[in-house]
């Protein structure tokens, strides 16, 4: 896997995970997307482009899906056949310089087949923050549908 | 003197709710105090959580819950056993077992009586039982943990 060169800190209300620039991603803001109004389904908001709408998913700090109105920024990763954005509460980009990463294992089974949310985490000062593997992430997202 | 009446293992035993565990001292790489624990969504009820120890991720499980009870928080006085890497495992898989209170060391020679095999828990983790001080001390099923930590 390809070192990153950076790190974007998610936080997801009150927990921050990172996500590393080796996955491909980008920011939108609030306004250029469309709200779900509707208090049903689990879709926030959705981006559009030309004729497809991207979805995007607020998450609470245990990665289940929430909804909240309080969110300015969402977080697309790109995937086939469309990208898929998570809301965050806030966002900060950090050099790879900043992040002391170890390589983590959550033991036991996988909650998804693809593998682990988490395949690294980062410790600083003897706290630590998990680091999302994107691929499983990816489908973890898809995998909430509508 | 006869050579194997004078073999002694250091062993710890890890008290744990309703049961102590005991383990080779060897096995063990520091016990320390609970800092935060970093809940890990959508891991095994058993896993609860993961501490930053000398700049690594450490996996901290509840025996207890492994086996089929309730996981306990941790309470003041409990403790974490990390364990090295088990067997065939990667150098930096070290992981954690939650303690309700602080382990005891124990010099364990052949004089300790091997447990009822009927007085310890049913479970595939716990191998083989000894009696120390008139006290139960199950010792866990090492092969029995790589399987259900690392399934293939």
């Amino acid at each position: 896997m390809a070192e990153p060169n950076q790190y974007l800190r998610l936080e997801l209300e009150g927990v921050n995970y990172l996500l590393p620039s080796t996955a491909s991603f980008s920011i939108e803001n609030r306004e250029s997307m469309i709200v779900n109004e509707s208090p049903k389904g689990n879709i926030a908001a959705w981006r559009a482009v030309k004729s497809r709408r991207w979805p995007a998913y607020c998450l609470d700090g245990n990665l289940k899906v929430t909804r909240r109105d309080n969110w300015q920024r969402a977080v697309f990763l790109e995937a086939i056949p469309n990208a898929v954005g998570i809301i965050v509460n806030e966002i900060q980009l950090l050099p790879r310089a900043d992040v002391q990463v170890t390589p983590f294992y959550p033991l036991g089974a996988p909650p998804i087949q693809v593998g682990h949310l988490f395949s690294e985490a980062s410790v600083y000062d003897g706290r630590l923050t998990l680091v999302f593997e994107p691929r499983t992430l990816i489908v973890y997202l898809q995998s909430l549908g509508e | 003197m006869n050579r194997k009446a004078t073999e002694r293992v250091h062993a710890l035993e890890i008290p744990i709710n309703g049961l102590s565990l005991l383990v080779p001292t060897a096995g063990t790489a520091e016990v320390v105090n609970v800092p935060e624990l970093t809940p890990i969504p959508f891991s095994q009820e058993w896993l609860v959580g993961a501490i930053g120890w000398r700049m690594q991720a450490i996996p901290v499980v509840s025996f207890e819950s492994l086996m089929g009870g309730a996981a306990h928080s941790p309470a003041p006085g409990s403790k974490i056993v990390i364990f090295y890497p088990l067997t065939g495992r990667r150098e930096w898989e070290f992981f954690g077992i939650l303690s309700s209170a602080e382990p005891r060391p124990h010099a364990v020679d052949n004089s300790a009586l091997t447990a009822n095999p009927a007085d310890l828990p049913d479970t595939p983790y716990i191998a083989a039982g000894l009696k120390l001080e008139g006290r139960l001390m199950a010792i866990p099923n090492m092969d029995a943990l790589k399987a259900v930590f690392y399934p293939s």
